[in-house]
C-alpha cells in the first residue's frame, strides 16, 4: 500500500487534495516524517480522545510540550512521559540516553527547571537462552540512563522495572521527566512576529528518519541500518542548553522579547518550526543555508528532518540592537552555536515558506499543518491472544527473586540526590518525594505499569491508576494529574488496537473516579520484531501533592509492638473504584491525623511481599498469624501507633472501609503463619541485592 | 560577614545545592562566581572559596582536565599561594585541585567501572585543620558520594583527612589536605547532608569548622 516515501496511497491523495497539486517528492518526504505515527498519532488519535483532561487545577494539558499542573500560588509542576524503545533496542546506551535528554527538553521548552526523572524499564527474563542480551541491554540502558542523567545534574529519584518473555526483542524504555515553575513564567510553544533562532549542537545526519523509524516493527536482520537512525546523545551540550533557556525564559520574558521556545524532537526543525507557525497562524520563511551543519553537503531535506539531539527553537522580537545582544549574550556565555534560521510575520498570507540561498523550495500554506490524516484500522471484538505467554510475577517468595525488591544495582548508579530536594529516593518507598527549596510543601513522584498479564486490559488499567494513587498516598501525598507511555505492538495486528482501546477506557473510567487528569504523554507502538510482539504495557506517572512535609509517610516498621492493619479491600472489582477512592481518602486522613506510624501500597505481588519491604526499609521484624485470611492488592499496609487505635478503628468503620489487623511489628524475624519465617537481616539483603547478584552472574 | 564564593564551570551541577547549604549558616555571605571572570575583578575578597561537584565540561577527556585549563585556575593558584582563605574542593572540585596539582595525587575511575551514589560512612583524621576542628579523630560521618572517578590514588603520602568505613570506589581515601592544610579536597558530598529532614546533619560540621577557623583568624 505504500507510495513513494512511506505516504500511503491514502495520505498521498489527501496531501493532493490539500495542495490542490501533484506533492514535489521534497513534500513527499516531509509529510511522510510529519504524517508518522511518532509525530501525527494517527492511529491512536481518535481513541485518546476519550482520556479526561481538565481539571480545576490543570493549566495545561495534552498539546504544549509538557502537562502542567497547578501547586501553589507561584508554583506550578511541568511533566511528561516518552518512550525511546526502539532506539533503546538497538543501540541500548545512546538509545537511553538520548531519551532522558529529548523529554528533559520538553519540559525546558515551557520555561521550567527540570528537578527529577523517573525510569520505567521493561527486559526480558535474565535467565533462559536470552538472558545474556538481556544483561547486556539492562547494563547499557543503566549506563545510559546514568550517563546522561547524572551529567546534566538532573536526579533520577524513582521508576520500576520489570521483566517478561515479551520484552525479549522489545525492552521498554519510558522516562518521565517533572520540573517546576512560576506558572507566569510559563512560554507557549508559538510563532509570532520575530526572527526564529535554532540554538544547540550543529545539525548533522543522525538521527534522519528517527520518526519514521519509531513508526515500525523492528527488524532482526536491519538492525546494523537501523543504528543510524539513533542518535547521539551530548550531556555537557544539554546542560549548557538547560541553564541558558532558563536564563533565556527569564529574561525574555520579563521584558518581553521572547515570543515562543519549542524544543526539535521528532522531524526535526521542520515539525518544531512547521508547529510553532501553525500555532501562531504566522507566515514563517526558513532560511537553511544559515542553518549551522556538521557536515557538509547535507540535502534540504536532511537539513529539514535531521533529529540531532540538544537543540532549541525560538521566537524572539526582531528589534535590532538592544534586545538582540540579550540572548546572544546568554547563549555566548555558554558557548552555545546559534543562528538565525527563520523570519515570522503576524500578517500576510500565512504560508510555511522554506528558501536556500535565494532559491525557494517550499510554498505551502499554513493551514496544511493541521490536518493530519486519521489512520482507520479496524479493530477486533476480542483482544486475548493465543496462549504461549505466562507471566512470571509470582506471589510466591523466593530469596533469589531479582523481579522483587528496589534494585539497588540500578538506582547506585544515578544521582539521585543532586539538587538536594530528594526528600524520598529511589528504593525507600513506593513513590519519591521531591522537595524544593524554600517550601514547605513536597511532590510525591510515581510510575507504574500494567504487569504483562492476559487479562481484561480495561480492568487492568484501571488497577494501574489505582496501584499510582495508593503508591501517591502511601507517603501522605495527594494524587493530582497522570502522563503516560501506552507501550502496543503493531497496530497492524487488529488486537493491538482493540487492547489500546480498552486500556484507555479503564484509564477513563479510573482517572475520573479519581479526579487525576491525564495532561500528556506519548504512545508507542510497532514494538514488534517479527512475529513477536509486546503484551499490552501502558505506563503511567502520576503527581501528587504533600501540602505540609510534617506529613510525609515511610514504609518502614521503626517502632516494636504496633499492630499492623490491612486497610481495603480485594473484592476487585465488584466493590467498585468509587470504594478505592474512599479508602484512599480515609488513609490520607489517617496519616495527616498523625495516627499511622508506617504505609506500604500492596500490589499485585501481594501482602507479604509488602510487609518484607516495610520490615527491610525501616528497623523492625514482624508476626503475622494467619496469612490466609488477608487481601492480595488494592489495599495498605499500615502499623497504627497504639494510642490512636480507636479512632482508626471508628473512622474505618464509619467509612466503610474494609480492615484486618493481621500482626505485629517487632523483633528480629520476619514470620508469616507458620511455615515462613526469615531474618530481618536477610530479607533486606533479599531486597537489595537480588539484582545485582543476577547480573554479575 | 564571612564571603564565600563558589566557583561555577560550565557542567558544574553542584554549585546551587553548595549555595543553599551554606545559606543555613548566619553571618555567611555566599556568592556564586562564574568561572570566566570579568577582568580586574579578584578572587581575594572571599575569605573561602569552593569548587562545587558536578561535570564541569561535562568530564570530557577526565574529570577536570579541562577546567583546569581555565584562566580562573591561576587566579586560584595564587589565591592558595597567598594563603589568604581556605579552598575546599567537593567531588568534581576534588578531581579539578588534583588536576591542577593544588592538591597531590590522582582520581581515577571507580573498580567497578560504573557511577556510584549513596550515603557512605567516613571516619575522620585530623580534628585540629581549618575544615574539621568541629569534629574528633576517629569519630565517624555519614556523607553521599556520588562519582564515577572517585578512586584516589596516592603520590607519596598524603596528607589524610576522612577515609571510607566500606569502599564505594576501590580507594580507601575520602579526602587530604594540602601540606598547609588550607586547601581540602574530598569526594563525599556535605552539602548534600545539611537540610533538616535530608539526612543526619554531618555535612554542616565540614562547614561550621571553615566558619570557626576563618572568624578566629580574623579576630588575631
Amino acid at each position: 500500500m505504500t507510495t513513494r516515501f512511506g505516504l500511503t496511497e491514502m495520505e498521498w491523495e489527501k496531501l493532493n487534495t490539500l495542495l490542490e497539486r501533484n506533492p514535489t517528492d521534497l513534500e513527499m518526504q516531509l509529510f511522510a516524517a510529519l504524517w508518522s505515527e511518532h509525530c501525527s498519532y494517527k492511529t491512536s488519535r481518535f481513541h485518546l480522545k476519550r482520556l479526561p483532561t481538565e481539571g480545576d487545577h490543570i493549566l495545561y494539558g495534552p498539546g504544549e510540550g509538557a502537562g502542567v499542573v497547578a501547586i501553589d500560588e507561584d508554583t506550578c509542576c511541568v511533566f511528561k512521559m516518552e518512550s525511546h524503545n526502539h532506539p533503546s533496542a538497538v543501540e541500548p546506551f545512546q538509545g537511553a540516553a538520548t531519551g532522558v535528554g529529548g523529554i528533559i527538553r520538553d519540559v525546558i521548552s515551557m520555561g521550567a527547571r527540570p528537578v527529577a526523572l523517573l525510569d520505567c524499564l521493561r527486559f526480558g527474563l535474565l535467565e533462559g537462552p536470552n538472558a545474556e542480551r538481556q544483561r547486556y541491554l539492562l547494563e547499557h540502558v543503566v549506563k545510559g540512563i546514568s550517563s546522561y542523567g547524572n551529567c546534566i545534574g538532573v536526579p533520577t529519584v524513582g521508576g520500576d522495572i520489570e521483566f517478561d518473555p515479551c520484552y525479549e526483542n522489545n525492552p521498554l524504555v519510558n522516562v518521565m521527566a517533572v520540573g517546576l515553575c512560576d506558572p507566569k513564567a510559563i512560554i507557549p510553544s508559538v510563532a509570532e512576529t520575530g526572527i526564529l533562532v535554532l540554538y544547540g549542537s550543529a545539525t548533522g545526519r543522525e538521527g534522519l528518519g528517527g520518526a519514521f523509524f519509531a513508526s515500525q516493527d523492528l527488524d532482526q536482520d536491519n538492525q546494523e541500518n537501523d543504528r543510524s537512525a539513533v542518535q547521539i546523545g551530548n550531556p555537557f551540550m544539554e546542560k549548557n542548553l538547560i541553564e541558558a533557556t532558563m536564563e533565556i525564559a527569564h529574561i525574555g520574558k520579563k521584558h518581553g522579547w521572547l515570543r515562543g521556545l519549542q524544543d526539535l524532537g521528532a522531524a526535526g526543525l521542520m515539525g518544531a518550526a512547521s508547529e510553532m507557525a501553525h500555532r501562531g497562524n504566522c507566515r514563517t520563511t526558513l532560511y537553511l543555508q544559515n542553518v549551522p551543519l556538521r557536515v557538509k553537503d547535507m540535502e534540504p531535506v536532511e537539513i529539514l528532518l535531521s533529529e540531532t539531539q540538544e537543540r532549541m527553537l525560538m521566537c524572539v522580537r526582531d528589534d535590532e540592537e538592544i534586545i538582540h545582544t540579550r540572548w546572544q549574550e546568554i547563549l555566548e556565555k555558554y558557548n552555545i552555536p546559534y543562528a538565525v534560521v527563520g523570519k515570522t510575520c503576524n500578517y500576510g498570507n500565512a504560508t510555511f515558506g522554506v528558501t536556500l540561498k535565494n532559491e525557494e523550495l517550499l510554498e505551502l500554506p499554513i493551514s496544511i499543518f493541521g490536518e493530519v490524516p486519521d489512520r482507520e484500522i479496524k479493530d477486533m471484538e476480542s483482544g486475548y491472544r493465543s496462549p504461549g505467554y505466562q507471566s512470571t510475577m509470582s506471589e510466591t517468595y523466593q530469596t533469589s527473586d531479582y523481579q522483587f525488591g528496589s534494585p539497588s544495582y540500578i538506582y547506585d548508579q544515578f544521582d539521585h540526590m543532586v539538587g538536594t530536594q530528594t526528600l524520598i529516593g529511589p528504593g525507600e518507598a513506593s513513590a519519591a518525594v521531591i522537595q524544593p527549596h524554600g517550601k514547605k510543601w513536597a511532590l510525591g513522584l510515581t510510575t507504574s505499569g500494567l504487569p504483562p498479564i492476559q487479562y481484561n486490559y480495561q480492568d487492568r488499567a484501571e488497577h494501574m491508576i489505582a496501584q499510582c494513587t495508593r503508591d501517591l498516598i502511601s507517603v501522605g501525598a495527594k494524587p493530582l494529574a497522570v502522563t503516560n507511555c501506552l507501550n502496543f505492538a503493531s497496530p497492524k495486528d487488529p488486537r493491538v488496537l482493540h487492547d489500546l482501546r480498552s486500556v484507555i477506557e479503564g484509564m477513563r473510567s479510573a482517572c475520573l473516579t479519581f479526579n487525576t487528569p491525564v495532561t500528556g504523554g506519548n504512545v508507542s507502538l510497532y514494538n514488534q520484531t517479527g512475529e513477536k510482539g509486546i503484551l499490552p504495557t501502558p505506563i503511567v506517572g502520576m503527581v501528587g501533592v504533600i501540602e505540609d512535609v510534617e506529613h510525609v509517610m515511610r514504609p518502614g516498621f521503626t517502632t516494636e509492638g504496633h499492630p499492623i492493619y490491612i486497610v481495603g479491600s480485594d473484592q476487585w472489582p465488584q466493590r467498585g473504584l468509587g470504594s478505592l477512592q474512599v479508602t484512599n481518602e480515609t488513609v490520607l486522613e489517617m496519616i495527616q491525623q498523625g495516627w499511622v506510624g508506617s504505609c506500604q501500597s500492596i500490589n499485585h505481588s501481594g501482602v507479604l511481599k509488602a510487609l518484607l519491604k516495610s520490615a527491610s526499609r525501616g528497623s523492625q521484624g514482624f508476626q503475622v498469624r494467619d496469612p490466609q485470611l488477608f487481601a492480595k492488592g488494592h489495599s495498605y499496609l499500615l502499623s497504627i501507633e497504639p494510642q490512636s487505635i480507636s479512632f482508626v478503628k471508628m473512622l474505618l468503620i464509619r467509612r466503610d472501609v474494609p480492615f484486618c489487623h493481621i500482626g505485629d511489628t517487632g523483633g528480629e524475624v520476619c514470620k508469616f503463619g507458620s511455615d515462613f519465617e526469615i531474618s530481618l537481616s536477610a530479607a533486606r539483603e533479599n531486597l537489595n541485592s537480588s539484582l545485582a547478584k543476577k547480573m554479575l552472574v | 560577614m564571612l564571603r564565600f564564593g563558589i566557583i561555577v564551570f560550565p557542567g558544574t551541577n553542584c554549585d546551587m545545592d553548595t549555595y543553599h547549604a551554606l545559606k543555613h549558616f548566619p553571618n555567611v555571605m555566599v556568592e556564586r562566581v562564574w568561572f570566566d571572570l570579568p577582568k580586574r575583578q579578584s578572587l581575594h575578597k572571599f575569605d573561602a572559596l569552593i569548587l562545587p561537584g558536578g561535570f564541569s565540561y561535562g568530564d570530557i577527556l577526565r574529570a577536570g582536565a579541562l577546567a583546569k585549563l581555565t584562566p580562573i585556575m591561576k587566579d586560584l593558584q595564587i589565591y592558595a599561594q597567598s594563603q589568604r582563605g581556605l579552598i575546599l574542593g567537593i567531588c568534581n572540585g576534588f578531581q579539578i585541585l588534583c588536576e591542577a596539582r593544588l592538591l597531590p595525587g590522582t582520581l581515577v575511575t571507580n573498580d567497578s567501572g560504573k557511577f556510584v551514589c549513596r550515603n557512605q560512612k567516613i571516619k575522620v583524621w585530623d580534628d585540629q585543620s581549618p575544615f574539621t576542628n568541629q569534629m574528633k579523630k576517629g569519630q565517624i560521618l555519614e556523607m553521599p558520594v556520588a562519582h564515577q572517578q572517585g578512586k584516589y590514588l596516592e603520590a607519596g603520602p598524603a596528607f589524610w583527612t576522612f577515609s571510607y568505613e566500606s569502599s564505594p570506589n576501590g580507594g580507601l581515601i575520602a579526602g587530604v589536605f594540602s601540606d598547609d592544610q588550607r586547601v581540602m579536597g574530598m569526594m563525599p558530598h556535605p552539602e548534600r547532608n545539611i537540610r533538616p529532614g535530608f539526612g543526619n546533619g554531618d555535612g554542616k560540621l565540614i562547614f561550621q569548622s571553615m566558619i570557626n577557623f576563618l572568624w578566629k583568624e580574623k579576630s588575631r
